[in-house]
Order: C-alpha cells, then structure tokens, then sequence
C-alpha cells in the first residue's frame, strides 16, 4: 500500500527536510511540495492526496485555515514550532503533529498513525460494501456476513459473534475496536459487552432487546443513541 | 527639605509672630506685663498650630478620619478661643493694664470669634502645609519609580532576543544538517556570534560600528537560510571609519520588521537595507516590499517602532532624525534614520 502526499512549508528547509524524510520512506508518494497554502489550494482540492504535511505558521493564509478547506478525505499532519497550536489543530480533525525540529522517528510515528488510520476507514468501507468479514479462529479464518448477525457478546480479550442460526463464532479481538469497525447505526452497542445488530432486534421488552430467552440490556451510557434509533422506526 | 532649615523656618516664623506686635509699641513704652500679654495670642496659636501639624493632620486627616479631624479641630478651636478672650481679659487685670472700657455683650461675642477665626487660620496652615509637603514627597517618589522602572525596561529590551527567532533559526539549521552540511556549520557559527554580540558586546553602551554591522550581516544571513532563492535580499555598506562608536541593537528591530512585513510566498519580495557613515552622519536605509500580514502569523514578534524612539531618544537626543512610511503605490516600505555622530 502506498500513500499519497504532499507538504506545505513557506520554509523552503523546514520543506526540504520532509522532502528527504518522505523520499526515504518507501511507502509514500511525495506528488508536491509548496511554499504556501494559497499555491496549493488548486491542486490539493482537483486532485487531493491521501496525507498533508502542513506548516501551521504561513503568511497570508495559515495551516488552521488552510485544514478547514481541504476535501475531508485528505488527512492532516500539522508541523508546527510551537506546540499551543497542537489543541487546535485537533479541532479541525488533525490526525497527529509534529514539533519542529523533526526528527526522522517523528516523521515515522506520524506516517504510521496514518497508515493504522488509512487501513481502518479501507476496512470499514470494504465491511460496508460486500458485506461480510472474514474473522481469525484458530489460524483459519471465517466468513461472517453482517446479515447474519444477531448480536455479538464482548468478554475480556474475546468476542462472540451470535448468528441467526444459533452458531457462536469467538475471536480474539475488542469490542471497542470492533465497534468502530462495524457500519453504524445498523450496529450499535448497548452495553459495555454487547453491540446489537439493530434491524435484527424483534422485541423491545422495559428497555432491554429480546432474543429469544436473551435478554440484552441497555446501559445508561449508550442510551442516547439507540433510543434515537428506536424513536426513528418507531410507528406513532 | 533638611531638617534643621525646617527647625530654623519654624523659629523665623514663631519669632515674627511673638515679636511683630512689639514694633507696633512706641519705642520704650514696653513693659514686662505687656510683652507677655501681647504674647497670650500667638501662644494659643502655636498650640493649634502644633496640633495640627504633628498630630491630626498626619494621622487623622490623612488617613481618612476627617470627621475626628474636624471634630478635633472645632472643639479646640472654640474652647480655646473662648479660653483666650477670658484669659486677656484677666490679663489685664492681673497685669494692672488699663482697659479702655467695660465691653458690651456684641463686643465680646465679636472678640472671640476673632480669637476663634485666627486659631482656625492658624489650623489651616498648618493643614495645608503638612498635605503640600506630603503632596511633593509622593510626586518626587512617584518620578522616582516611573524613572527606575523605564531604565529597567530599556535595559531588558536591549538584552531581549527575539524567542521566536531563535526557535525558527534552530529548527532551520536542524534542517539544514540533513541537506547541506556545510552551510549548516556556516550557519551555526553565524548564530553563535550573533548570540555572543546581543549578550556580550551589547552590555557596553557604544560599540564599533564594523561589530554591529557585522551583526546585523548575521542575522540577514540567517534570516535568509528560511527565505526562498527568489526573495531579493541586499545589505550594502560604505563605511569611512569602522572604529565609530555607535549604540547597540538600534536597527535591529526594524530589520526584523523588514523580514516580517516584507516577505510574500506568492508575490515578488524584497529587502534592501543601506549602511553609510562619513565621519559626520550615519545613514541607515531599510526598504521592503510591502506585505501586511495577517494577525494570526505571530512568527517574528519585533521590538515595537515606540522602544526604537525611546533607544533613540536615549542615546542620541534631538541628534537623529527618522523618517519612514509606505511608499505612494503601497508597494514599498522604506524606513530611514539619520544619526549626526
């Protein structure tokens, strides 16, 4: 996997530095660098690259407006000399930033986050799309479409998949990580251990989900949304 | 004010008081008895007086206590000034000085208020001088503070290295030792000097003027390892004698401004600063694009063009002259001083 990336700078060293750092780096795609957010513009929103190094302190336009114009596929890695700009960066949905001077390791802790971000929202699309995961069990793996989901029980380091068929599926993984994973609000968590695959829901019972004789609790923590979710299909 | 003249004004005045009403006596019709009678009057004052100066004033009218003050002042004003009439009219008779006629009850009444209205002048005086003198105390340590404290300041600014600036310029020269290694080492060794002239040759009140022009060569230099190859920067000196003496870091503040206002990344930039000396006059010319910024870009905090006439003031009074604005196309920045050495 390669990504694509540009940097802004009006220093052309503090450019020349990231330049070097991102032609050494096999994995990425240098496609421009600028010496001002203004002479980018054109070029990043027609034909946006996947991550941005951008300077927070330029004249004429800065990197904390130049973040809020870009398209919202474009990751934002600020650069920045001064590190009360870092909180603010954050708000316009910065994936990281980097304390001038930088050093190579910073750089690749950065273009990492990147990577670990990119790989999750490809996976999160490719669930969305086809439909079906493919879980990890024993050094095999197993299909598991999203239809045939019931519910999926969290426990410790483990989670299990309850299908339609009665079948239980368990896998090494999070509930919070496999949250995110999951296309929402078609699944949404209702307790600290269970996420519960709406549509598949028959039964409402005094604010607990009926399965069967399983009863699924819902938390005070995540009420807000699935009462927003029951509210939108409910008939009144 | 020294003590003792304070002790010998009081003496003067007292001394005028008591004895002034003898010069008014035909000459040698003065007896004993009247001398102390004319002397019941100014004594009765001087105790007012004294009151109000060592006591009521400083402590009660100062502090704020007006009503005791007052309250103070009326009681012993009136007491006394009763006390007074009927002590002179005892006076006289234990004095056996002849008295013109028995008094009428107006008259009396008329006399001491008299008595009463010189003993409250006499408070009033006493008040007034007490308050100008703690008036003129406060002003004198107030000028005194305000003098400390502006002496303070420029001796902070002069030593002030812009934080900022030294920050970007190391983050630069990091850069810098990863592309070209050679003009990393130039540049460390610039700002090394550069270091050592504004906290070194910058606690001398004159430098030479080759020393600060060299400082200035320094911070260009280093200013321009940031800039892109297209900015047109240019430093040109004719100097007759480079031993003159000249005050330190006085244009540095306005380099930096040159810098910070006169660089753009998308239009054509420029800065152009001039050094003359002729033995008579400095010249010193900065030009540049003109570029306002916008208030976010916090990079080059200069100095204030304000602490520039103040260093200027300081150091060469009413012996420079400034001129500096926008050109009429809004394009050019130009700032020029004028020192007669």
């Amino acid at each position: 996997m390669t990504i694509t990336c540009a940097i802004i700078d009006d220093e052309p060293l503090a450019a020349g530095l990231l330049e070097s750092y991102a032609k050494k780096t096999p994995y990425l795609d240098l496609k421009g660098i600028y010496n001002s957010a203004i002479l980018a513009m054109k070029d990043l929103r027609d034909d946006p690259v996947q991550l941005l190094f951008l300077d927070v302190q330029m004249p004429e336009l800065s990197g904390l407006e130049f973040a809020k114009i870009l398209p919202r596929t474009t990751m934002v890695i600020f650069t920045t000399a001064f590190p009360q700009y870092a909180i603010e960066g954050y708000k316009v949905n910065a994936i990281d930033y980097l304390l001038k001077p930088i050093s190579y390791e910073d750089f690749m802790r950065s273009v990492d986050k990147a990577l670990e971000w990119l790989s999750l929202s490809m996976k999160q699309d490719a669930y969305k799309r086809d439909r079906f995961m493919l879980v990890k069990i024993d050094y095999k793996l197993q299909r598991i479409s999203l239809d045939d989901i019931l519910y999926v029980e969290g426990d410790k380091d483990y989670v299990s998949f309850v299908m339609k068929n009665g079948e239980k599926v368990s896998t090494m993984m999070s509930l919070k990580k496999l949250e995110y994973f999951l296309p929402k609000p078609e699944f949404l968590r209702t307790h600290r251990s269970y996420i519960v695959h709406m549509p598949e829901a028959q039964l409402i019972d005094r604010f607990r989900i009926v399965f069967g004789d399983v009863y699924i609790p819902i938390s005070e923590h995540y009420k807000m949304a699935v009462e927003d979710f029951l509210d939108q299909h409910t008939l009144a | 004010m020294n003590k003792r003249l304070v002790v010998l004004l009081h003496v003067a005045m007292w001394s005028i008081m008591f004895l002034g009403p003898v010069s008014f006596l035909r000459s040698g019709s003065m007896t004993m008895a009247q001398f102390l009678l004319f002397s019941v009057s100014p004594l009765f004052m001087m105790v007012v007086f004294y009151m109000n100066y060592l006591w009521l004033t400083p402590r009660c009218f100062v502090r704020g206590k007006h009503r005791y003050y007052l309250l103070w002042n009326v009681l012993m004003v009136v007491c006394l000034g009763v006390f007074l009439h009927y002590s002179m009219v005892i006076a006289h008779d234990v004095f056996d000085v002849p008295v013109p006629r028995r008094l009428t009850k107006l008259e009396t009444v008329s006399y001491i208020m008299h008595d009463i209205f010189t003993l409250a002048v006499s408070a009033a005086v006493a008040t007034g001088i007490v308050l100008a003198l703690r008036w003129q105390h406060n002003e004198e340590a107030r000028l005194a503070a305000e003098a400390a404290k502006t002496e303070a300041e420029l001796k902070n600014l002069r030593s002030q290295i812009n934080p900022h600036f030294l920050l970007n310029t190391l983050n630069n020269i990091y850069a810098l030792t990863a592309i070209d290694q050679t003009k990393a080492q130039e540049a460390i060794q610039q700002l090394s000097k550069l270091l050592r002239h504004m906290l070194y040759d910058n606690q001398e009140p004159y430098v030479a003027l080759q020393d600060e022009i060299q400082f200035l060569e320094n911070y260009v230099s280093l200013m321009k390892i940031r800039l892109s190859q297209d900015v047109d920067v240019t430093f040109v000196k004719n100097v007759r004698d480079p031993y003159q003496k000249v005050a330190p870091l006085l244009f540095i503040s306005l380099v930096e401004n040159a810098f910070k206002h006169g660089i753009s990344p998308t239009e054509h930039s420029f800065v152009h600063i001039t050094m003359l000396e002729d033995g008579a006059q400095l010249r010193v010319t900065i030009e540049n694009s003109y570029h306002p910024k916008t208030e976010l870009d916090r990079s080059g905090h200069g100095i204030g063009l304000n602490q520039v006439r103040q260093r200027l003031d300081l150091a060469y009074p009413s012996r420079y002259n400034w001129q500096k604005g926008v050109s009429e196309d809004g394009k050019t920045y130009t700032s020029q001083i004028t020192i007669i050495l």
